[in-house]
Parts: structure tokens; sequence; C-alpha cells
């Protein structure tokens, strides 16, 4: 299993470390994530998960270890370098501007995408701006009425979509959700996860982040489980049932050697 | 949502057995007009106030003469130039106070220039324009610099500039030297031609509308206007250079005081201390009346050169009336405020950008 992912995995941390000061956000975090993979990525809050993922956006590198990226050591500088691999981020906030409709938003600080003209005369195709952000958002399975429509007027699960719409629009190789469905409801989380299966049809890679194994569950093909900065567990789905994924999210490394996972005793 | 809104309306497509959605008859236009704008509530207000004054108001008769609305143009123009950059910076989130120093500071220079040190008059110009520019320049890196909120920067340089002003002029007033062909680039009465009796200003407010209202609606910058002023965070981690927006549109409205400013050099004849004072009031009055929110991100280019054009025809409707001029601010007050309550009501129902 892990000599296959070795050879065909999109991206790859080896025993990544990082410490603030006197704390140790990360100890030992490896994991791997093939191509056109969800890869839910689970932990209770302060296990390291917002660490890990600026790690991988090109906030900071790790202190130790290291992160492999087709295979091939990378190291960011910032995020621009991981955008420009492939490294698409949807954060909690969404950085969506709700005044603002869904078109803009999806174009936003990527107009060059659908602008026409030359120079200081370029200027913002609209028919294929509308196209285009219609296009992105039907692609993730959400049918939008207007893109003219001000995003304020959207749910908070179509938001969300439209924020995962916008990234995978640009085709990225990685995705990486930051608790997209923390504040939805049911059905709005349902939505949502139907946008993740949709963007893992483009053949994109998709890194869940989530304290709360249900909603995850549905669509990941494989868990890692963080607990006090280190991975405890890495598994494929249908290895652990929701309740034992649930159990090691709280209980940690104890239990994950008592279920055997190697990961656990380095 | 929006399809139910469309059902009930008795556009001929639908009857044809067409989707409503998409369909271009007179009726969705003139509804997305009336309420689908952030400047319907402006379009409206200037209709009702010029049917009033040329049709009901006592002075009716004197309203629709080639006099009045020259004269309307005129003070529309004026202050429309500047209350439609103010507008842009408003969307992007801050406040100009300054613009009505700046352009008096500017007005005042070119005939300073040009009597007590004989400069060219273009050269005074340019110098104006040059200034203008800095003290733009200045306010926009003083706000992304220091972060003190932009009301409270250009407060402070409203009062340094004006106090310039003051200085420069001992208080009193400079005469512009006439008959310069230049000044005939923003001030030319027209003498024949459809525009005769009008202004040339007239001309200056349709570009910089055209101009700008294009630049805001269709280009990045103006998709970046919206977004610094609607969510700046959002702005900045989708990589929008929000700090150098930010200085550009210090700038365009220092520009635009400095424009308007060389205008009225060129219509009157002595530039006085007081030139531009409480301008930036009327300016914020005519973005606002033309839908411009106050916290920004959402605002109309067009609907503040409405706002001007109505305040320009409260002034001289009422001048037209024989009410006396003190008055004329309850007027202008009263509109800001019922603007803002309409523009919540129209807003409400369908905000869009």
């Amino acid at each position: 299993m892990s000599q296959m992912d070795r050879n065909g995995a999109l991206v790859e941390a080896r025993d990544v470390a990082k410490r603030f000061g006197r704390i140790e956000a990360l100890r030992h975090v490896s994991f791997s994530l093939g191509r056109a993979e969800v890869l839910g990525l689970l932990g209770d809050n302060g296990a390291g998960k917002s660490t890990l993922i600026k790690i991988l956006t090109g906030l900071f590198p790790p202190d130790r270890g290291e992160i492999r990226w087709e295979g091939e050591p990378v190291r960011f500088s910032s995020p621009r370098d991981a955008y420009d691999l492939g490294v698409a981020t949807v954060y909690q906030d969404l950085a969506i501007v709700d005044l603002m409709s869904i078109y803009r938003n999806v174009f936003l600080g990527r107009e060059t995408a659908v602008t026409k003209g030359w120079g200081p005369f370029r200027y913002i195709d609209r028919r294929k701006a509308h196209a285009h952000a219609r296009k992105a958002i039907a692609d993730i399975g959400i049918e939008i009425r207007d893109p003219d429509e001000p995003l304020a007027r959207m749910s908070g699960g179509e938001r969300q979509s439209i924020a995962i719409a916008r990234a995978a629009y640009f085709n990225p190789k990685l995705l990486i959700l930051d608790e997209p469905t923390s504040a939805l409801s049911l059905r709005q989380t349902g939505r949502v996860l139907k946008s993740v299966e949709e963007a893992r049809n483009k053949g994109i890679s998709i890194i869940f982040i989530t304290h709360n194994v249900h909603h995850v569950y549905p669509v990941a093909d494989r868990f890692v489980v963080l607990s006090h900065g280190e991975s405890i567990a890495e598994f494929p789905r249908g290895a652990h049932s929701k309740e034992e994924v649930s159990e090691l999210i709280v209980s940690g490394k104890e239990l994950a050697q008592k279920l055997g996972h190697s990961n656990a005793a380095s | 949502m929006a399809v139910e809104e469309q059902a009930p309306t008795p556009g001929a497509d639908r009857e044809a057995g067409r989707p409503v959605r998409g369909a271009r008859g007179a009726w969705p236009i003139a509804r997305g007009l009336l309420i689908g704008r952030p400047e319907s509530g402006a379009l409206f207000g200037a209709a009702v106030m010029f049917v009033i004054f040329a049709f009901v108001a006592p002075s009716r008769d004197l309203f629709l003469t080639k006099n009045n609305l020259a004269g309307i143009a005129s003070i529309a123009a004026e202050l429309g130039i500047v209350a439609m950059a103010v507008t842009l910076l408003m969307i992007a989130g801050h406040f100009d106070l300054s613009v009505g120093s700046i352009l008096g500071l500017s007005s005042l220079l070119v005939p300073y220039l040009i009597v007590n040190y004989e400069f060219p008059s273009w050269l005074a110009l340019l110098v104006a324009v040059g200034v203008a520019a800095t003290l733009g320049l200045v306010n926009g890196v003083l706000v992304v610099g220091t972060r003190i909120p932009s009301f409270i920067v250009t407060l402070g340089t409203l009062l340094i500039w004006r106090g310039v002003v003051n200085g420069v002029s001992g208080g009193g007033v400079v005469s512009v030297p006439r008959g310069d062909p230049l000044f005939d680039l923003f001030a030319y009465r027209f003498q024949s031609g459809p525009l005769q009796g009008y202004q040339v200003s007239l001309l200056w407010y349709i570009g910089v509308a055209v101009v700008l209202s294009f630049v805001l609606l269709r280009t990045r910058f103006g998709n970046w206007t919206f977004a610094a002023g609607g969510n700046e965070r959002a702005a900045r981690s989708m990589g929008v250079p929000v700090d150098r927006v930010w200085l550009v549109l210090f700038v365009l409205t220092a520009l635009a005081a400095c424009l308007t400013g060389l205008i009225q050099v060129g219509r009157f004849s002595v530039v006085e201390a007081t030139r531009g004072q409480l301008y930036e009031l009327q300016a914020i009055a005519a973005a606002v009346i033309g839908g411009a929110r106050l916290n920004g991100g959402y605002g109309s280019v067009v609907g503040a050169a409405l706002g001007a054009l109505m305040i320009a025809m409260i002034r001289q409707g009422l001048v037209l009336s024989g009410i006396e001029s003190y008055w004329l601010n309850v007027a202008i007050g009263a509109l800001i405020i019922g603007a803002v309550i309409v523009n919540q009501v129209l807003g409400r129902s369908r905000p869009q950008i």
C-alpha cells in the first residue's frame, strides 16, 4: 500500500515537524495523497491541522521533515509558490465578498482569465465571465440562477460550494478545504459533499480537514488522524467504522497502537 | 428567487411561451433600471425632481429656460466630477474629506503663479495638477502606511491645505488674468451649435462619468475597488493589491478636485480663500444620494453624477422660486436622508453590482 502510494502520490509529507517557540505544533506527521483522491484529515482542536495546512499552502516551511510534490522534495517560500504548483485552498472564511455578484467573486484576483483587449484598454468580457462562472459552478453540481446575483443571497452551503467552484475552476492539482462543513446544516453539508465529489471527478486531489468524521466519511478515500501534532493513523475507508475513527480522534495514540497503526510507534 | 420575482412580470416573451429569464423586453430593462441598480433611487429621484421643478412649481416657466438649464449643468458638472471620484474611493472603503481644500489650493496656485511669478499659464496648470496629485498621494500614503482611518487623515489634511490656502492668499482673493485660451479647455461657453449657452464642463462631466463607470463596472481595477471596500481581507487573500488600489484612488480623487478647481478658475474672475470649502460634504452627499454605501463595497458612478444633478436642481430651483439661499441646506439635508431611506428600501429588494 505505502509502496504504491510513494510511486504515484501527488503530495506526500514525511515526518514533518514545526515548532513555534516552546510549542511543538507538529512533531511527526506523515501521510501521502494520490491523484483524484479525497483525504480526510481528522483531528481535534489543537491537533495541528491548521499548522499543517499552512505548511502545505506555503505560508511557512516545516522545521524538519519534507514535503514531496509528484515525488520531488519541494520547499514553498510563499503561497504564490504553492499556488503556481497547483495548490488551491478554501479557507474557513471563504475569502468571498458578499456584496459582489457571483461572477465577480469567481474571478476576483484572476480577472485576466476573462478580460479582452490590450494593455490599459483591457476590460472584462461580461458574457464570457458569466458563461465561465456558470460552468465552473455547474461543474461542481450546483445550479445558479443568475451569475449577477450577489453572494449575500446565497445559503451557507451555496457560498461554500461557490468558493470550491472558484478554487476548482483554475485547475489546481490539490484542493485543500479547511473545515468546509463545520458551520452547515445536514442538508447543506450534503450539498458541499456533492461538490467535493464533483471536484474529485475532475481529477483534483482533495484534502478535507475536519474534526467531525461524519462530515467527511461519505466522500473520503483515505483518512489521516492527527493528535497532539502527530499523525497517529493512516488508513483507507472501510478499515475502521465511523465510531472507531471518532474514538481515534478523541483518545489518540494509545488506541491507535492498539489498532495496530505503525505511524503511532515512530 | 429570481424566477419567483420574475413570474408575475407581464412580459410579452412569457406569453410567447419562452422562459422569462433572459427576456429582453422593455419592461425587464425598465425594471432593472428602477430597482436593480445602486443608482436606481437617484435616477427615480432626479426624474421626480425635474418634473416638479419643470411642470409643477410656481416658477416652472423659468426652469426650462436655456439660462437656467445651463446653470444647473454647470453646478452639476463641477460637483459631479468630484463626487464621482469620491464615490469610487468610498466604494473602496475610504473617505476623502480634503477634496475641498485640494480644490481650493490647486485653484489658487494657477493665478498665483501666473500673477506673482509670471509662470506661463500652461506651466501653472501643470504645477496645479502635479500638486493635486501629490496631495492625493500624501493622503493615500498616510492612510495605507499608518492604518489611521481615512476619515481622520483627510480631516487633518483638510485643515492643513485650507490653512495653506489662507496663508498664501492672505485670506483674500487672487484675481485671474483673463483671455487665456488655455482656460477655454475648462471653461468655454459654447456660442453656437446644439450646446449653445452651455459650459464645456458639461462635456467633462459626461466624459468623466463614462470613463469612471466603465472602469468601475468593466475592468479588473473596478472589481478590485468593489472587493477592497466590500471585504478587504478576502480581497487580500485573493491576491488583490488593495494598498495600490487605495493609493490610485486617493490620487484620482485629488485630480478630480483639481479638474473642478481649474473649471472654476476659468469660470470666475477671482479665486477666494474659501474656494471649495464644504465641497467635501456636498460630494459625499451626492455619492450617498447616488446609492453609495458609507461602509464601502457598494455604489455607482452614475448615481453620484445624478446625485450632483439633484443638488444642482435644488439649488437653482429654490433660487428661481424666490426662496432665500439660507434654506438651501435644509433641502439638501432632507434630500440626503430621504435618499438613503429610499435606497435602503430598494436595496432590500435587490442589491446588485
